[in-house]
């Protein structure tokens, strides 16, 4: 496991390097996309353990923060979902330089899937998507983690703002959220699905209203069009990234079944 | 708050053995910053959370003291974030205060450092005292949202008696402020409220008033290693949040003695942040727990000790 930075002398990302165990028979180097803000913390164990399996069984994995989070270079404020898009055509030209892999699987976590589903348009080399309940509309997600800051504050000591300056930055559990960063959210809207050049693609969900919705039936159905080949699975509870009633500081959940199960899924699909 | 980009110099640190490692991002100071006489902030582990801290509050923190002229570290302990897991046959307790003085070891041997400052939250605040305890290299801690009980060897257990009465007198004291607030007692009363919650709470706060709080003499002698560092000269800034139980605790265990020491000793200073939770998630609250800490290294890097 190698921890460096990469990219960009001025504009650093932060990663992480899984060399694979064994001697790589897949020609498929792994990047796990993450999801944003509270999400992102709250999956960085489970992230970091995929990458260990995924290495165990082969595959040389590349993990690693987008700029203006974690590691990377950037503060909070100025994190761009269009630079995201970049940083992950930045981290498979890392791997694809360090390993020669041809062939490039992107796992991508809630926000993570939608920008691997970008980044897979026009990109025959991105062979493989596993996404585990993608953002398949902006709109959607935003109202949903806007909501999430408001419920987890009715119960809570701290005070939501102290400023009455309308011009103010708003935020999302511990994160800013810009307007700029709200707007490109937004915007996101996959069900087209169109010319996504991935061979194969899976999707993991946590519940199965999110399976169920109108985004997903309707991306669903241009990829059946397109005749790439989905596959879909129902994990109930595998919501790693959202907080549990009760949970402390120093309990982490990882849902081992879900990792253990993209693991297999890629490894088949790249025999 | 933000760093220009262009001088901010981090790398990638990994101490002590080579197949197990600790891993730690260094910030290193800024060159146009003013000189702290080789002075490092260590920021330890909060819970399981990894080095960014919560809410990336470490990163902001550690690059707001680079451009203040420290070297800032922000480590993982062994197991937790990208530190490979090490076998221990201690507790985690004296395994994360072991694992700090590796680090200080490290930054020492490295980069020349001789001064260093460790601050944590939670469970990282209990290592960073620790850490002081046994190292004189360190001079000052910063100790926040810590949860400090001298009746047990093993304070992370939140299934203890101890901690159990210490969050339910959080909770209570939650439910009292929540009532002078109109919104709040509308929902009360309008059934919008969470009443499986408040009534575990009654329940677990009568249960527990059944449980003896230490005696002072076990109190005394809890903060005897602590009055030894503060009469050593080691600055020490506790702050905790309004939302921490942590405060509760040590109000219940050692609030006594805590008052005591702050009259007789002027470089401890407790703090209590109101309307803050204990993970410090509203943007304002972080800047404000950023500011503090950072103009208290500042008057503790003009002091000779």
């Amino acid at each position: 496991m190698e921890p460096l930075f990469f990219g960009q002398s001025d504009t650093r990302l932060f990663g992480v390097f899984h060399a694979p165990a064994t001697a790589p028979t897949h020609n498929t180097g792994v990047i796990l996309c993450p999801p944003m803000g509270q999400e992102w913390i709250r999956c960085h164990r489970a992230f970091s353990l995929l990458a260990r399996q995924f290495a165990q069984a082969g595959f040389p994995v590349l993990r690693f923060d987008y700029s203006s989070t974690g590691d990377s270079y950037g503060d909070d404020e100025n994190a761009q979902l269009s630079e995201w898009s970049e940083d992950v055509l930045t981290a498979i030209e890392e791997i694809q330089g360090r390993t020669g892999m041809e062939r490039i699987c992107l796992v991508g976590i809630r926000l993570g899937g939608a920008l691997a589903i970008r980044c897979s348009i026009h990109r025959p080399d991105i062979d493989l998507l596993v996404l585990w309940d993608p953002v398949l509309d902006g709109s959607d997600y935003v109202r949903e983690i806007l909501e999430s800051h408001d419920e987890w504050f009715r119960g809570s000591f701290a005070q939501k703002d102290r400023c009455s300056d309308p011009s103010s930055i708003a935020e999302v559990l511990g994160f800013p959220l810009t307007q700029n960063l709200q707007e490109e959210i937004e915007a996101i809207e996959l069900s087209p699905g169109g010319d996504v050049r991935a061979r194969r693609i899976l999707i993991c969900w946590s519940h199965d209203t999110a399976h169920a919705a109108s985004p997903a039936s309707q991306f669903r159905g241009r990829l059946q069009a397109e005749e790439i080949v989905l596959e879909e699975e129902i994990h109930s509870g595998a919501s790693v990234w959202r907080k549990k009633s009760g949970e402390g500081l120093n309990e982490a959940w990882v849902p081992r079944t879900v990792l253990q199960r993209i693991v297999s899924w890629v490894s088949t699909s790249t025999r | 708050m933000g760093v220009d980009k262009h001088t901010l110099n981090e790398s990638v640190a990994q101490m002590g053995p080579a197949r197990k490692p600790l891993v730690a991002i260094l910030t290193h100071p800024n060159s146009d910053a003013p000189r702290r006489g080789n002075a490092a902030v260590l920021l330890l582990n909060a819970g399981l959370l990894h080095r960014v801290g919560p809410n990336r509050i470490y990163v902001k923190l550690a690059r707001e003291l680079a451009a203040a002229g420290f070297f800032a570290c922000r480590l993982d302990f062994s197991g937790i974030g990208d530190s490979p897991a090490r076998e221990h046959r201690i507790g985690f307790e004296e395994a994360s205060c072991q694992e700090t003085l590796e680090a200080i070891e490290h930054l020492q041997q490295t980069y020349g450092v001789h001064r260093f400052y460790v601050l944590g939250i939670c469970s990282g605040a209990n290592a960073a005292l620790r850490a002081a305890i046994k190292d004189t290299r360190v001079r000052g801690v910063i100790a926040i949202n810590g949860v400090f009980d001298p009746s047990i060897p093993e304070p992370q257990n939140r299934e203890l008696p101890s901690h159990a009465k210490a969050s339910a007198r959080t909770r209570m004291r939650y439910y009292r402020k929540r009532l002078l607030n109109r919104n709040s007692l509308w929902r009360l009363l309008t059934l919008k409220s969470n009443y499986r919650k408040i009534l575990e709470t009654l329940y677990v706060s009568l249960r527990s008033r059944r449980r003896q709080d230490p005696s002072p003499a076990a109190s005394k002698d809890a903060m005897e290693p602590v009055r030894d560092l503060l009469q050593r000269g080691v600055g020490l800034l506790v702050i905790f949040s309004e939302g921490s139980s942590g405060l509760d605790l040590l109000e219940a265990t050692l609030g006594t003695e805590v008052d005591l020491l702050v009259k007789e000793q002027p470089n401890l200073v407790v703090e209590v942040l109101e309307e803050i939770d204990h993970v410090f998630t509203p943007l304002w609250a972080q800047k404000l727990l950023i500011d503090k800490v950072a103009h208290w290294l500042e008057t503790q890097a003009g002091r000779t000790i």
